[in-house]
């Protein structure tokens, strides 16, 4: 029987297809749904089990004039192992190895003796020019491997903004801050470079195709670690000399949210942070947790009363130094009276009354929604994990409850919630969103800056500018009787000295939270510092407390940011 | 005339069959040299990987360690160092002098 050719090629294509296609089958059988199986199979036959080295994408912070300093990195060096079946002398492998890099005793010799084992892990992370030496030495059952970690630097500068790399279980993973918010991103595909090239076609278009997963990058931030030390240092000195259950404070644009430091003390060192005893330090209190912040919210109620168009600068009431609603009765401060006063004062002397006065202008309702439209009970969208969530009293139906509400009794919020509010009365009524980090740069070269909306208006531009003449009258004339006041720069700022409830719901006796804010050159504000310190001792005023370091600060940003004098 | 074009077609055949082994082992041959390369490569690139790790991290810590002295610096250390402040320069204005001219 004769074939034509056209037919002999066309049954021998055939059989080279099918051939491809079970070899095509066979590898992704083998390497994509059996690999788990074949690795583990492989790993048996080596000492020390195959793992590639980590690898993570860098976190950036930024000075002023854009050079990038590395806040999160890596650092190389050995995991030191012994086979213990090929140890001769046990005492004396320690001693050898003890000189060089001090490792526990007992620990070694518990290892060393376990004979029936060929690799036994006794330490991580030696530094690369320990490891050598100790290689050097060249004793039999000793091993050294590459080992690469998470390094911080700036050991403790901005830890609770970083968060920190750690084992859960045998996972190394990203804990806390931006660790964790940005986890995908800078997550590297472990051992990429010498993968297999089929493994690799098949996850890549599994990634890029099928899932669209975040690229591999390093991340720049909008923390300038000047900045960032010099309001740590400020912080650390506020809870020393107070000893305060707790101190923080932000420094952030307003006209666009970023943050140029965020700190609180008590801190940690993420490259020691297993020396930590109270884990609660580890997490970020400007962002996580919520206080009543007291009268620092007076200018919030103030605004909204002037963009109702309810009272203005001029309005006068009458202060009896207390009232009485639904039975119950709050004071100002002092305890005192002034009779007739305009709302300036109310502002410039932190008169309770006063902002109750503008509440029962303005109506529990519009009061409500102007402090909805501060964002006062949503979270701010800032880009670092678990912010905490506002407690608010806003649709309560008894007017105490907002009267309390107007001078930051009862409402609860966090110090980011609180600045991003605060923030609105300078940059013309904008609503901005706080982040942390300005740019992602991929591994493929593809960056991008991160971008966020300018914010909605909250508040006309003309409340604004009338907020902030009242403002800067209050840092001028008011704050510590004017000695502060900075002849060349206008400055807004308030202080708030706020009750802390117990357990149970009621005020605690001494025992308060102290908190200022203030923005600079008021007029077209570039830096909003919001400072807090939780329960101070031995100091009974927020403007005690923390108006001095915040001028301090300001002079700082003056000068680092070479401030052009405004008046 | 037939034999001839059958033995012309065998000769190229013949030729065409060389020139394919010829091309075959020369792709082999750039096939194992790329892979001897790449597999350098890979070394190098991981030895530069981490010089670059180690250079990175040292010039973090040097430059961390930079900022808290440049934050170490106040005006008691300036003075203490030998600073001495300036005194605040004073202009004569146009005006002035044109007061200062008047008798």
């Amino acid at each position: 029987m004769s074939t034509s050719p056209v037919f002999r090629i066309r049954i021998i294509s055939f059989f080279v297809i099918v051939v491809a296609l079970i070899f095509i089958g066979n590898l992704y059988l083998i390497q994509i749904v059996h690999s788990e199986d074949y690795r583990n199979k492989a790993d048996r036959q080596y000492i020390k089990p195959n793992q590639s080295v980590f690898d993570r994408g860098t976190i950036f912070f930024q000075t002023k004039d854009g050079d990038r300093i590395a806040a999160a990195t890596l650092q190389s060096g050995f995991t030191l192992s012994i086979n213990p079946k090929l140890l001769k002398d046990d005492d004396l492998v320690y001693e050898k190895i003890n000189t060089i890099y001090p490792i526990n005793k007992d620990d070694f010799l518990a290892k060393a003796s376990k004979k029936t084992d060929p690799y036994e892990e006794v330490a991580k992370h030696i530094p690369t020019e320990i490891g050598l030496k100790i290689d050097a030495l060249n004793i039999a059952g000793v091993s050294l491997y590459k080992d690469r970690w998470r390094y911080y630097p700036g050991l403790k500068l901005a830890s609770q903004v970083l968060g920190f790399m750690s084992f859960k279980g045998d996972e190394y993973k990203a804990q806390y801050g931006l660790e964790r918010q940005y986890n995908s991103i800078l997550t590297r595909n472990q051992g990429a470079v010498f993968a297999n090239f089929f493994v690799e076609l098949f996850s890549n278009i599994n990634k890029t195709v099928l899932k669209k997963e975040d690229l591999e990058g390093d991340i720049i931030t909008t923390i300038d670690p000047v900045v960032q030390g010099v309001l740590e240092n400020k912080i650390e000195e506020l809870q020393t000399k107070y000893k305060g259950k707790l101190t923080g404070g932000i420094i952030m644009n307003p006209q666009n949210g970023e943050i140029y430091a965020m700190s609180s003390s008590p801190s940690f060192n993420p490259n020691n942070f297993k020396d930590v005893s109270d884990v609660n330090v580890f997490s970020n209190p400007n962002v996580e947790n919520v206080y009543e912040m007291g009268s620092i919210i007076k200018p919030l109620t103030m605004a909204a009363g002037i963009d109702a168009g309810v009272v203005t600068a001029q309005t006068t009431y009458n202060d009896k130094g207390f009232l009485t609603l639904n039975k119950k009765t709050f004071y100002n401060f002092d305890l005192k009276g002034r009779g007739l006063v305009n709302m300036q004062e109310v502002l410039s002397q932190s008169l309770n009354t006063g902002v109750a006065f503008v509440v029962s202008k303005l109506g529990n309702e519009k009061f409500r929604d102007y402090m909805y439209a501060f964002g006062l009970n949503e979270k701010t969208g800032i880009d670092l994990p678990n912010e905490g969530k506002s407690i608010t009293n806003y649709e309560s139906k008894q007017d105490i409850d907002h009267a309390t509400a107007s001078f930051g009794q009862g409402p609860a919020f966090s110090a980011i919630q609180t600045t991003r509010a605060l923030a609105s009365l300078g940059n013309g009524g904008l609503l901005v969103t706080p982040h942390v980090v300005k740019r992602i740069e991929s591994r493929i070269g593809v960056a991008k800056d991160v971008k966020f909306n300018e914010g909605k208006r909250v508040l006309k531009v003309e409340t604004s500018k009338a907020i902030t003449d009242m403002l800067v009258i209050v840092f001028d004339k008011a704050l510590l009787g004017g000695k502060i006041k900075m002849e060349h720069y206008s400055m807004a700022a308030k202080t708030g000295t706020a009750q802390i409830a117990g357990p149970n719901g009621k005020y605690l006796e001494n025992s308060y939270l102290h908190s200022f804010f203030g923005y600079f050159p008021a007029y077209d504000p570039k830096y909003i510092v919001f400072l807090f310190t939780v329960e101070p001792q031995g100091v009974e005023y927020a403007s005690h407390s923390l108006a001095e370091p915040y001028s301090e600060i300001a002079k700082f940003l003056i000068n680092h940011y070479e401030v052009a004098p405004d008046r | 005339m037939y034999t001839r074009t059958l033995q012309q077609v065998s000769h190229r055949q013949r030729d065409i069959f060389w020139a394919t082994i010829i091309f075959i082992f020369m792709l082999l041959s750039l096939y194992i040299g790329f892979l001897s390369m790449s597999v350098v490569n890979v070394s190098v690139r991981q030895g530069t990987n981490d010089k670059i790790i180690a250079l990175r991290s040292n010039v973090a810590q040097l430059e961390f360690q930079y900022v808290a002295l440049q934050n170490t610096l106040t005006t008691e250390t300036a003075i203490e160092k030998g600073y001495i402040a300036s005194l605040p320069v004073e202009y004569i204005t146009k005006e002035s002098r044109l007061s200062l001219a008047r008798p």
